[in-house]
């Protein structure tokens, strides 16, 4: 069972084809790719996937669920977590509350409950506090988890939404654009980190992302897509090779990693 | 701050408030006890408009609603004090059920709009109801009584003092449990805090729920403070002090919401104290804008900077 | 019945005035104006002691025009400007404000007394086989036919109209473009207000004149406003018209009490139904 299976996937909006029979499959464990120039469709096939437009066309299973007919609020279910492009971090809650949020369905007492502090309640927000403080360790976050979130500087920021992310226990992580501003040496410390949570998570990641670096270096098979159609996919050594993406989207200042016999 | 200082603090305070009884004349026991009041329904608006950021104009008919409530229920069905206002609270959880769910998939304008038709509606509900109500000319609200006794002023400062607190403590492990959380989540991002499972239509039906449940409560206290109510209670400007007070007092804050009971309650004995009873509601008005303007986290951002109240929220 | 379906449009049309002035500034400035209603009250109150100074009715009000076109401007220098691109709750609650200031400063001028406000359209009716009317009754109606071919032909061929309408389908657009946005903003509040004592005008005979007298036609207006789309001018003067004659003929055929609850309940349905109101050019929301 893949991960994530598309099928097929259609998005129109009015007469302009976002996403036009898109299908690709990230399988279990991996770390799949979607890359392809502005206005691909990208961005859009992740809204789509956590719900947040509904698809015209198409099917998509993540882990066998059919997650299309899933409310945006219930997706986690299939074990799915994402972050966004333009961060939305809760700016007025700390770094830890942020966090927390994340566990809210995975607590079961009701309102009245927790208004009295019923035994259940108090020992469900212990165990869920003492999950979310491992995961804001694992993301090296510990030394500001009291701070509030909207003070903190972007990079930060971003590792929050990661965490928060990662407390609801998913099995794939879609992630939209993690190296948006980032330099060089912070692509590296993200890429080790994504591939150490992946490890740990024991999760897919499934990765839109315009840094080719971190491209690069993590994915397993990267699919790319074009003007919302599917070009080409394959690894990442075959997708530097393919004349057409080369051509259309790695542009000319990128380089293909020079074979080291060349300098024997 | 240690904690010895704190504990010595909140001691303090607590004598001096048990204490009001034995020192503040009639009138100003009566300003007291409708602070306790209004504190209700400020949390009430704050749980909203505060933290969930949905702004309501419906208040009034919550706050109404509770007092219609229980002075029916006192009166006509011989139901006691505090029976009558546990059955007041659910009557503004199911009124609020009402407002809610029509109006939940509405963008934030268009709530605003909505909402202020219910206070307008629920006005001509009560003058029409005039076996039930007392119509436009309003209705008398029997005397508390406790095991036969009936509670004087004083009597009646402690048991709202002792229903305002226990409703507080609840109000306040409400925001810091997952609830409190969720509130503030959908406030900051509705689409994020669905992302991650929150399903935000019933955390503001939650939300809608919560307020009326404390603004009924406030009602209903309300009723057997001043004894008479009519359907003026249904007013937009019951609405507009129920949120001014949220403004003033600082958004998302239990602390804030506190002040903002004080504020309000106080501001216009001030103002009568100075013979100037006639700009009351423009000083509420002049003070919204004020604080939206320059201090727009309310006066409970005044006390970040005493380190006392610093650990307090959250 | 005929009667009723032209009064019905006639004070529709009137409270359709009232929602086209919450409707102009919310399109220009994105602020939900809730003190609109108060805001049309001073200025039927100005034109009532212009009156009382015993100048003539037309003077009275151009007079008043230009008392509004400054009040309108006033307050948007003032307040509105700081508030543009800010959260609803702001800038509802900034408005929430001044209309309760400005509730105050009409008692406190004006008192609390309810005054007779004469018409410029006399009282004798005149009659068409079974029906009955007269230029008081008729006359709004024209007015704001009126008005609304002037806005669309200001909107659609002066300068300053076209420049406006630019900067509220795109402000940033318009800016690139050289309009002075601020200008704008200030432009719409004042066209708003002046529709609004207009409006306050014509409804001050029908209804006395009172500190309060706007209260309820403010909840009649959102409503129009809502049914006919909240970003539609054209919406607002018609949803006005049809709320006003469903809100008669409810009136006469089913009960009064429904009739008061009409307005509230149309809203509902259509914020239930299609929240964009009858006349919404506006698609569903993209991300």
């Amino acid at each position: 069972m893949s991960a994530v299976d598309v099928k097929n996937l259609s998005k129109r909006f009015g007469g302009l084809k976002a996403v036009e029979s898109l299908s690709f499959s990230v399988n279990s464990g991996s770390v799949h790719a979607l890359i392809g120039p502005n206005g691909a469709g990208k961005t859009t096939v992740l809204n789509l996937i956590s719900r947040f437009y509904t698809a015209d066309d198409g099917q998509v299973f993540v882990q066998g669920e059919n997650i299309l007919t899933l409310r945006d609020y219930d997706i986690f279910r299939t074990g799915i977590a994402r972050t966004f492009q333009n961060l939305e971090i809760f700016g007025d809650l700390s770094v830890f509350e942020n966090v927390m949020t994340a566990r809210f369905r995975f607590m079961k007492s009701g309102v009245i409950a927790n208004m009295l502090r019923l035994p259940r309640s108090r020992s469900e927000e212990r165990k869920n506090k003492d999950r979310v403080k491992e995961i804001i360790s694992l993301v090296g976050l510990q030394d500001i988890a009291f701070k509030r979130a909207g003070s903190l500087p972007y990079g930060q920021q971003k590792l929050v939404e990661l965490a928060r992310a990662m407390a609801l226990e998913p099995k794939v992580l879609l992630l939209d654009e993690p190296a948006a501003g980032y330099n060089t040496e912070e692509v590296g410390k993200l890429a080790q980190l994504l591939l150490k949570v992946k490890d740990i998570l024991k999760a897919s990641i499934l990765l839109v992302e315009h840094n080719m670096s971190l491209v690069m270096a993590i994915s397993d098979r990267i699919t790319v897509m074009h003007h919302g159609q599917f070009l080409a996919e394959g690894t990442p050594p075959e997708i530097e090779k393919n004349p057409a993406v080369i051509e259309a989207y790695l542009g000319r200042r990128y380089k293909p990693k020079v074979e080291e016999a060349e300098y024997a | 701050m240690p904690q010895i200082k704190k504990n010595f603090i909140y001691l303090i305070a607590t004598i001096i408030i048990l204490a009001m009884p034995f020192y503040l004349g009639e009138y100003f026991l009566y300003i007291a006890t409708l602070t306790l009041v209004f504190t209700l329904a400020s949390f009430g608006t704050n749980i909203l408009s505060g933290y969930t950021n949905l702004l309501s104009l419906a208040g009034a008919t919550f706050f109404g609603a509770g007092a219609f409530a229980t002075a029916i229920l006192m009166s006509r069905y011989e139901v006691s004090f505090f029976p009558a206002l546990l059955l007041a609270g659910f009557t503004g959880v199911a009124l609020s059920l009402v407002v809610a769910i029509p109006t939940l998939r509405l963008e934030h304008v268009y709530l605003a709009i909505a909402t202020l038709g219910y206070v307008f509606i629920s006005s001509e509900i009560a003058k029409s109801l005039e076996s039930l109500t007392g119509g436009s000319m309003g209705m008398g609200v029997p005397q508390v009584s406790i095991m036969g006794q009936s509670l004087d002023e004083i009597g009646l400062f402690y048991i709202t003092l002792v229903i305002v607190t226990l409703l507080m403590i609840a109000g306040v492990n409400l925001t810091h449990c997952r609830f409190g959380r969720a509130f503030f989540a959908v406030k900051g991002s509705e689409f994020a805090a669905r992302s991650i499972g929150i399903p935000a239509p019933k955390i503001k039906i939650i939300a809608f729920a919560v307020q009326a449940f404390y603004c009924a409560v406030a009602g209903g206290i309300y009723g057997v403070l001043v004894r008479f109510i009519d359907p003026s209670l249904f007013s937009i400007f019951v609405s507009i002090s129920f949120l001014s007070m949220v403004i003033i007092g600082g958004l998302g804050s239990v602390l804030g919401s506190i002040f903002g009971a004080i504020f309000v309650i106080v501001t216009p004995q001030l103002l009568t104290y100075f013979g100037l009873t006639e700009i009351q509601r423009s000083i509420y008005g002049l003070a919204m804008i004020l604080s939206l303007m320059f201090l727009p986290n309310g006066l409970v951002s005044l006390t970040e900077k005493f380190k006392f109240f610093k650990q307090v929220e959250h | 019945m005929v009667q009723m379906i032209i009064s019905g449009i006639a004070l529709g049309a009137i409270y359709g005035l009232v929602a086209l002035g919450i409707v102009l500034v919310h399109k220009a400035t994105g602020i939900l104006n809730f003190a609109h209603g108060e805001m049309v009250m001073i200025t039927t109150f100005v034109a009532l002691s212009l009156l009382g100074f015993g100048l003539p009715y037309w003077l009275a009000v151009i007079l008043t025009l230009v008392f509004a076109a400054i009040f309108g401007f006033s307050v948007e220098t003032v307040l509105v400007r700081k508030l543009i691109g800010a959260p609803l709750l702001s800038t509802a609650l900034v408005c929430l404000g001044l209309f309760l200031i400005l509730g105050d400063v009409a008692v406190w001028i004006w008192g609390k007394d309810a005054h007779m406000f004469p018409s410029p359209f006399s009282d004798k009716p005149f009659s068409f086989g079974q029906v009955s009317l007269s230029p008081a009754d008729l006359g709004p109606i024209v007015v704001c036919i009126l008005l609304s071919i002037g806005l669309y032909l200001f909107f659609k061929l002066t300068k300053v109209g076209i420049a406006m309408q630019a900067t509220i389908d795109n402000q940033t657009a318009a800016k690139l473009m050289g309009i002075p946005v601020k200008r704008m903003f200030a432009l719409s509040w004042v066209l708003a207000t002046v529709v609004a004592a207009i409006a306050g005008l014509l409804i001050a005979p029908i209804i006395f004149l009172h500190f309060t007298f706007m209260q309820s036609i403010l909840h009649f207006a959102f409503a129009a406003a809502v049914l006919g789309g909240i970003n539609s001018l054209s919406g607002a003067m018609i949803g006005g018209v049809i709320l006003g004659v469903i809100t008669n003929l409810v009136g006469i055929y089913l009960s009064s009490e429904l009739k008061e609850a009409m307005p509230f309940l149309i809203m509902l349905l259509i914020l239930i139904c299609k929240p964009q109101g009858l006349f919404s050019r506006e698609a569903e929301k993209k991300v």
